[in-house]
C-alpha cells in the first residue's frame, strides 16, 4: 500500500492548476456563463494540448491512457476553478465508455477527436433525467433499458432545462433507438452503463472537493480582512469554528474520494459502494462549504458582482447531479445491510 | 395559556382571507419572490396596500388619536401572516418599524406629516443602517452629519439599502457626535430620496432582486426631520431591529413551503417508488413539520409578550429570528434533496419538481441568516442578555 500520489501524478496536477489559474479566472468563468454555449472551445483546445481532454483515452488514440487516480486530481482542480467545460461527460465518462464498448470504427472516429479537443461527448443514462452540455455535444451516449446507443446530436431533439449553474447547461433528450446507433446490448450494456454512472458520480465528487476548497479559501480570505467590532471577523470563535467545521468535512471527504478513484480504476468489486460513500460525503461537505462561505461573507457574498456565487451554484448543482447524497446513502445502506 | 384564537380573531382571519381572495392578482402575490415579496415596489402593489389601508388594517395597534384602532397586536400578526403566506406585500416596514418608532419617539410634526400617510399607504420608505464598514456592527456607522444652520449636512455612504430605488423617504442613521462612544453619537433622520446630493446605485443579488448603494454628497436635512432626540438614534434603531426580526421574517412562508414539500412527497415517486413510502423522506418531513410547529408557537409567544405594550422583547425576537431562518435553510436543503436532480432547475421551469420552488427557496433563504442580524449575532445577544455571559469585544 502506498497511501499517497506519485510524483508524476502530483506534477500533472500542478501543471493543470497553473494552467487554470491563468486561463480560467473568475472573469473567464463569467464570460463563459454569458456565452451562447456556456463554455469556451478555445480553452478546451488548450486543455487538449495539455493532455487533459484525452486523459482517459488510450495512447493509440492520441490520449494519455491514464486512470482515475490521476483523473481525480485534475477534476479537483477543475472544481477549484469552476471550469465551465464538459470534462466530466467527455473525459471522465464518455471516453472510457466508448473505449470499453465502442466499435473499432467509433473508437477510431471519436476518441482521437476527444484527445485533440475537437469533439465533446454527452452522456444520458437511464438513471439521469438531464444531460449536461447536451447542446454542445457532438455525440451523445444514451441508454434505453439494456441498450446503449451512440447518437449524433443532430439525430435527437433537445429540450433545454434552465438550471442554476450558468455553465452546466442541462437538457432532456428525446430520441429513438435504432440499429445504426447501437453500441451494446444486454448484460454488457448494463455493465457499461453502471460503470459509467459510477465514473460520473466519482468525477462530480472529485469536482466537489475542488469547489469546496475554493469556497473555504475565499471565506477564510474574507474572514481575515473583514473587520467588524474592531477585529477581523475571523477572530470570532463563531466564525472560526464554522470554517473549521467546513474544512474538516472537506478533509474527511478527500481520502474517501481517492479510495473510490482507486476502486473505479482497478475495478474492485466494491466499486459502487466506495463511489456512493464518496459522492454522499463529498456532496454533504460541499453543501456545508456553500453555506459556511456565504455566512462568513455576509451580504457581499450574495451579490451578483461577487464571485462567490459562481462556486456556490456549481456546488449546489453538482451535489444534486449523478445521484445526490440521499440517493447514494440509500445505495450504501443497501450494500452494507442487504434487505431481508 | 390558550393556543386557540378567539371567535373575534377567527372572524377577522376569515375576513382577511375573503379580502385576499377578492383581490387575488399574480402581479401582487408571488410566492416565488420568497422573503422579498414583502416589498411594495410596484404601482399594483401600492394600489393593493391602499385598499388594505382603506379597510383600516394598517393602524390596528396604533393609538386612536393617530387614526389607529388600539387593538391587539395579534390582529396585526394575523394580517401580516396572511399577506406573507400568499407572497404578498406586507405591513412590516412602514406601519411596524417606522410608524411605531415615530409614535414612540417622534415629534408632533413628524407624527402629523407621516402617520396619516403611512395609514393610507401613500409613502414608501427605505431603511439605511448598513454601510460598507458597518454590517453586524451597525453602531460603527460613519455617514457623517455636521451642524449647518437649522439642520444638518450629510456626507458619506450607505449600502444594502433595499427599496431606495422606488421609495420616497429614507430612514437613515448618521453620526452626529464622532467623539461620543459609538452607540451614543448616532441620530436618526428622515430624508427625501430625491433630495439633491443623493445618488442611488443598484446592487443585484443572487436572488435576482435589487438592493442599493446610496451616496450622500452635502445633503441638507432640516432639524424638523430628526427622529426623536439627537444622539439617541442607535437606541431607536435597536428597538426597531427587534421588531424587524419578527415582522420581516414571517412564519407563514415557511409553512407554505412546507406545504409544497409535503404535497410533493405525498404525490410523487422516485425510482418508481412513492416518496411517501421512503422512511428517510418520512423522517425528514416529520422533523421539519415539528420544527415548523415550534417556529409557529415561538412566534405566538413573541406576539403575546409584545402585546403587553412597551418595547418588544429582545431575546424572544432573537430566538425566533435565529430558529425560523435556520429552519428556512433546513427546509430548503430538504426540498433540494427530496426533489432530486430536478431541484437544480430554475424556478418556474415547467418540468421542475415543485415548479422549481426548491431552487428559488434555496437561493433566497440562504441569506435570511445574514440580513436583520446574522445568526451569530443573535446567539451573541441571547448569550449576553439572557444568560448574562460576559462580553469579549
Ligand atoms: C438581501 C439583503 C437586504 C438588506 N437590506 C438592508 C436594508 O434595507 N437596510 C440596511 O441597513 N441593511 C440591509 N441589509 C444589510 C444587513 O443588515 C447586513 O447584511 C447585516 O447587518 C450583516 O452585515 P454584513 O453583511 O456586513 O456581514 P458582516 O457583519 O461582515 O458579517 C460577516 C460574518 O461575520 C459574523 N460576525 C460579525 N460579527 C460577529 C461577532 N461579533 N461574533 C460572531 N460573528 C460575527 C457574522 O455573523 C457573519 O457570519 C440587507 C442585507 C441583505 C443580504
Amino acid at each position: 500500500m502506498r497511501f499517497a500520489f506519485t510524483e508524476d501524478q502530483l506534477l500533472f496536477r500542478t501543471t493543470v492548476r497553473e494552467f487554470l489559474e491563468k486561463e480560467c479566472t473568475p472573469a473567464d468563468v463569467r464570460a463563459a456563463w454569458a456565452s451562447a454555449s456556456g463554455w469556451s472551445t478555445e480553452r478546451w483546445a488548450k486543455l487538449a494540448t495539455l493532455g487533459v481532454t484525452g486523459l482517459t483515452v488510450p495512447e493509440d488514440h492520441g490520449g494519455l491512457g491514464m486512470d482515475e487516480l490521476v483523473l481525480v486530481l485534475v477534476l479537483e482542480e477543475s472544481g477549484r476553478a469552476a471550469l465551465p467545460e464538459p470534462i466530466v461527460a467527455t473525459t471522465a465518462v464518455g471516453a472510457p465508455l466508448l473505449r470499453d464498448v465502442g466499435s473499432e470504427d467509433l473508437r477510431e472516429r471519436w476518441l482521437g477527436a476527444v484527445s485533440a479537443g475537437r469533439a465533446v461527448l454527452g452522456v444520458g443514462l437511464a438513471s439521469l433525467p438531464y444531460v449536461d452540455h447536451a447542446a454542445s455535444a457532438d455525440l451523445l451516449l444514451l441508454q434505453r433499458g439494456d441498450e446503449l446507443h451512440a447518437v449524433p446530436r443532430d439525430e435527437v431533439t433537445l429540450v433545454a432545462q434552465p438550471a442554476l449553474d450558468g455553465a452546466r447547461r442541462l437538457a432532456t433528450v428525446e430520441w429513438e433507438p435504432g440499429a445504426a446507433t447501437r453500441l451494446a446490448t444486454g448484460e454488457r450494456a448494463v455493465w457499461a452503463a453502471e460503470y459509467a454512472f459510477d465514473r460520473g458520480a466519482l468525477a462530480t465528487a472529485a469536482q466537489l472537493l475542488g469547489v469546496s476548497q475554493q469556497l473555504i479559501t475565499m471565506a477564510v480570505e474574507h474572514a481575515r480582512h473583514r473587520v467588524q467590532f474592531g477585529q477581523p471577523i475571523g477572530a470570532f470563535q463563531a466564525v472560526k469554528h464554522m470554517l473549521a467545521d467546513a474544512l474538516l468535512q472537506l478533509e474527511l471527504a478527500r481520502p474517501v474520494v481517492y479510495r473510490a478513484a482507486y476502486s473505479v480504476a482497478r475495478a474492485v468489486p466494491e466499486r459502487p459502494l466506495d463511489v456512493s460513500m464518496a459522492k454522499a460525503f463529498a456532496s454533504d461537505a460541499a453543501t456545508l462549504a456553500c453555506r459556511v462561505a456565504l455566512q462568513t461573507h455576509g451580504a457581499i457574498g450574495y451579490t451578483w458582482e461577487h464571485d462567490l456565487h459562481l462556486w456556490m451554484k456549481r456546488g449546489w448543482a453538482l451535489a444534486a447531479a449523478w445521484g445526490d447524497a440521499a440517493w447514494h446513502r440509500a445505495r450504501v445502506g443497501a450494500a452494507v445491510v442487504p434487505a431481508s | 395559556m390558550d393556543f386557540e384564537l378567539s371567535p373575534e380573531q377567527v372572524a377577522f382571519r376569515e375576513e382577511v382571507e375573503r379580502f385576499l381572495d377578492e383581490n387575488d392578482d399574480p402581479e401582487v402575490f408571488d410566492v416565488t419572490r420568497e422573503n422579498m415579496a414583502q416589498i411594495v415596489d410596484t404601482p399594483k402593489k401600492r394600489e393593493f396596500m391602499r385598499k388594505v389601508g382603506d379597510r383600516g388594517w394598517l393602524g390596528i395597534t396604533w393609538p386612536k388619536e393617530w387614526g389607529g384602532q388600539e387593538s391587539d397586536g395579534v390582529y396585526e400578526y394575523l394580517l401580516n401572516e396572511a399577506l406573507a403566506r400568499r407572497g404578498g406585500p406586507q405591513i412590516g416596514k412602514g406601519v411596524g418599524i417606522i410608524g411605531k418608532t415615530i409614535l414612540a419617539h417622534g415629534s408632533e410634526r413628524l407624527k402629523r406629516e407621516f402617520l396619516p400617510k403611512i395609514l393610507r399607504n401613500e409613502v414608501e420608505f427605505a431603511v439605511g443602517y448598513s454601510e460598507p464598514d458597518a454590517g453586524s456592527d451597525a453602531a460603527s456607522m460613519k455617514l457623517r452629519a455636521t451642524r449647518d444652520g437649522d439642520g444638518w449636512r450629510l456626507n458619506g455612504q450607505k449600502t444594502w439599502t433595499t427599496s431606495a430605488h422606488f421609495a420616497e423617504w429614507y430612514w437613515v442613521g448618521a453620526r452626529t457626535d464622532p467623539d461620543a462612544p459609538k452607540h451614543r453619537g448616532i441620530t436618526l433622520f428622515l430624508v427625501p430620496l430625491d433630495q439633491p446630493g443623493i445618488t442611488i446605485n443598484p446592487i443585484w443579488t443572487m436572488g435576482d432582486e435589487r438592493t442599493n448603494d446610496v451616496f450622500f454628497d452635502e445633503v441638507w436635512v432640516s432639524d424638523d426631520y430628526v427622529v426623536g432626540e439627537v444622539n439617541r438614534g442607535f437606541q431607536y434603531i435597536s428597538e426597531a431591529l427587534d421588531l424587524e426580526r419578527f415582522t420581516m421574517f414571517t412564519f407563514s412562508p415557511i409553512e407554505q413551503r412546507m406545504d409544497v414539500l409535503r404535497e410533493y412527497v405525498a404525490t410523487e415517486t422516485r425510482d418508481d417508488q412513492p416518496l411517501a413510502d421512503d422512511p428517510v423522506v418520512r423522517h425528514d418531513v416529520a422533523r421539519l413539520a415539528t420544527d415548523c410547529e415550534v417556529a409557529r408557537v415561538l412566534g405566538l409567544r413573541f406576539v403575546a409578550k409584545s402585546m403587553k405594550g412597551g418595547a418588544p422583547p429582545t431575546t424572544e425576537a432573537s430566538e425566533y429570528k435565529l430558529f425560523a431562518t435556520e429552519l428556512s435553510k433546513r427546509l430548503a436543503n430538504a426540498s433540494m434533496d427530496i426533489g432530486g436532480p430536478g431541484s437544480q432547475l430554475r424556478v418556474k421551469t415547467e418540468d421542475a419538481p415543485m415548479a422549481g420552488r426548491a431552487e428559488s427557496t434555496y437561493r433566497y433563504t440562504v441569506i435570511d441568516t445574514i440580513g436583520g442580524g446574522a445568526s451569530e449575532i443573535q446567539k451573541n445577544i441571547i448569550a449576553r442578555r439572557k444568560l448574562g455571559l460576559p462580553k469579549n469585544f
